[in-house]
């Protein structure tokens, strides 16, 4: 192989200037996609980030059937215990419980229907950005039995820090839940759906309101590495068995999901047809390569040299053509995304007011991540090979009698 | 000793319809230690009959057996080892891999051969001293005259120890000074060391170092006449 090597590189140096044109058009190809993908993922990195985090988690774990019908009759037990059996992965950073339900809530003439979501507020602060969405009072303390309404809800139902929330339900097992709550805090939820309908109580709280007592419905499972959601998700469903379902946030958050799908798949549509073309162009210059080399090639076989042997060598040539476009494209996109990683692109005009409105930074971090900088290259290598497969045939094809009449 | 031997050999090429008879039925065998000129105007068929003969071509009809192996046997690979080991072939030019130095396209053979590195380097030394090019072992062919290039090509050819060397028209592209020097060179080579040699030509003057004449016209054997000197 080192022979091979040796006779590619200098092969390479015959052309000068068409192997410096053909890693040229390599080296762009990998960049124009390394940084496209860099910023088109990291937008979506940092969206999801923010969303995610404001209260659904990348991944929920509940008793079987719970995504489907969110009532009493599919909660589970919970204790510390429990708990520790669920750290089977050191990618899980947190395990965040809740016991969500519905309830209507009343106050003075007026009645909403709510959503009542039962936290631990010290794990429920470490993992959400609910804190940072305080606009009046204080959050719940962990003892606390007391309420925190979203903004949008409390001015409807027209309480204030202070006042006094009531709330009617059907609680586990169908008994009747009725309960009153003093309003501890109004935060500001981004997004209107949950700002109309949000009341955030303790676990102990929101148990005893539900006669559910030990009982969870929901448990957010928090990653150090979102990279890492099938693999956990995978663990996690073997490890619980057929009594509870591993959900991630595709399966709950479908409508973004689907978003998420289309924008990202336009974007490797555009890649598909920039690496077409870069295959094409690979393509021409084994061709032309091989018609320059056609008697030379000739001679080799006729003094021995075994057809697939002349394979191999033209094969090590393009990939070696191909990996320094692959790494000098590599290298001249890293500075690049490390420069907008560290120094994001900041937004003006409507995408940054929507953008501020959903709680988020008007900013794009480029994303820097091994993974699709790594598929960069295996992407180019596969072209490599498939525009390989011609040029190998006609070498098999080579009839050296003709080859060397010239 | 008989190493080669044709028997009715036809070779007939077909090209837009139109048939071609290259080699005619043609009957010949050559013997260990020869020094051959095959003569013959453009197009009466000698390259065509040196590749028979190499094994770089297959015959329409009529039988090649080298060294007891008959041709027909063997299948396309196997005719490239059969190359690789037993035929040492000279072109008329650009024989050389430009991309290789001289003594580099001498190993290179021997590399195909998987030859060990220190045997390699021993007999590319020995080669490039027999053609007198030892102080040229590391130029590229590019850098070397058509007469040196040729010389290269010879030593090459010598690489495996083959049985014969199968040369086309070797000179036609050097002026008479060097055609003239390769011819001596290979004379010496046949002389001293007992190798084989079958060439084309239609050089007169390389046609008189010939100690066999076989004349060739419309792919027949015109002549075969032994030189005496
Ligand atoms: N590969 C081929 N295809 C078609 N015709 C060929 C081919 N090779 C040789 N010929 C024809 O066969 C005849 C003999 O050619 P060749 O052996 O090259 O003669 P020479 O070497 O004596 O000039 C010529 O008429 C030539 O055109
Ligand atoms: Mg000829």
């Amino acid at each position: 192989m080192k022979e091979y090597l040796k006779m590619a590189w200098r092969n390479l140096g015959r052309n000068r200037r068409r192997t410096a044109i053909t890693t040229a058009s390599v080296l762009f190809a990998v960049f124009f996609a390394t940084v496209e993908q860099s910023f088109h993922l990291g937008i979506w990195h940092n969206l999801l980030e923010n969303v995610l985090h404001s209260y659904t988690g990348y991944l929920q774990i509940h008793a079987s059937g719970y995504q489907e019908n969110k009532n009493f009759d599919y909660t589970f037990p919970w204790n510390e215990d429990t708990e520790k059996a669920l750290h089977v992965s050191k990618d899980i950073k947190a395990l965040i419980p809740r016991l969500e339900s519905f309830a209507l809530a009343s106050s003075g003439e007026r009645t909403k229907p709510v959503i009542v979501a039962g936290i631990d507020p010290g794990k429920e602060y470490g993992f959400s950005h609910l804190p940072e969405k305080l606009a009046q009072g204080k959050m719940l303390e962990p003892e606390d039995q007391g309420a925190l309404l979203s903004r949008r809800l409390a001015e409807y139902l027209k309480l204030k820090v202070g006042d006094t929330l009531l709330m009617i339900s059907q609680g586990y097992a169908g008994t009747s839940a009725a309960g009153i709550f003093p309003v501890r805090g109004i935060v500001r939820l981004p997004a209107p759906e949950w700002d109309n309908q949000m009341v955030y109580l303790t676990l102990p709280t929101a148990r005893q309101f539900y006669s559910a007592e030990n009982m969870l419905t929901t448990l957010v499972v928090d990653l150090r590495n979102p990279s890492t959601l099938e693999k956990t998700a995978g663990k996690l469903s073997h490890t619980l068995g057929s009594h509870f379902e591993v959900l991630t946030w595709k399966q709950m958050l479908t409508e973004l999901y689907q978003q998420y799908i289309s924008d990202v798949g336009s974007g490797y549509i555009l890649l598909g047809l920039l690496y077409l073309i870069i295959g094409f162009g690979i393509f021409g210059t084994l061709m032309m390569m091989l018609n320059e080399r056609r008697y030379e090639l000739g001679v080799m076989t006729a003094v021995g040299m075994k057809k697939r042997k002349i394979a191999v060598l033209i094969s090590t040539e393009v990939v070696l053509l191909a990996f320094l476009g692959i790494l000098l494209g590599i290298a001249a996109a890293l500075p690049v995304m490390l420069w907008f990683h560290h120094h994001p692109v900041t937004l003006s005009g409507t995408m940054a007011k929507t953008m501020e409105i959903y709680g988020m930074e008007p900013e794009i971090p480029a994303l820097l991540e091994p993974g699709f900088i790594f598929k960069q290259g295996i992407a180019v290598l596969l072209l490599t090979f498939m525009a390989l497969v011609w040029p190998v045939i006609s070498v098999f094809r080579l009839s050296p009698v003709k080859a060397l009449r010239r | 000793m008989e190493i080669i031997s044709l028997k009715n050999l036809t070779k007939t090429y077909r090209e837009d319809s139109i048939e071609v008879t290259a080699v005619s039925d043609i009957t010949l065998s050559f013997a260990e230690g020869e020094f051959t000129a095959i003569v013959g105007p453009s197009g009466s068929g000698k390259t065509t009959l040196l590749n028979l003969i190499g094994g770089l071509d297959a015959p329409t009809s009529g039988e090649i057996v080298v060294n007891g192996t008959n041709l027909a046997r063997l299948s396309s690979s196997q005719l490239t080892d059969f190359r690789l080991w037993n035929v040492g072939f000279v072109f008329q030019a650009y024989n050389l891999i430009p991309v290789l130095t001289a003594r580099e396209n001498i190993e290179f053979i021997m590399h195909l051969q998987n030859k060990p590195v220190h045997e390699r380097r021993k007999r590319a030394s020995e080669l490039l001293q027999a053609v007198g090019l030892a102080d040229r072992a590391k130029s590229r062919p590019s850098k070397l005259s058509g007469g040196q290039q040729q010389r290269v090509a010879v030593a090459r050819a010598l690489a495996p120890r083959p049985r014969f060397i199968l040369a086309d028209e070797p000179t036609a592209n050097l002026d008479s000074h060097s055609a003239e020097n390769l011819l001596e060179m290979m004379e010496k080579l046949n002389r001293e060391e007992n190798i084989t040699f079958i060439f084309s030509t239609h050089d007169p003057r390389v046609m008189k170092k010939a100690r066999r004449i076989i004349t060739l016209e419309d792919g027949k054997v015109l002549r075969d006449e032994q030189m005496h000197k």
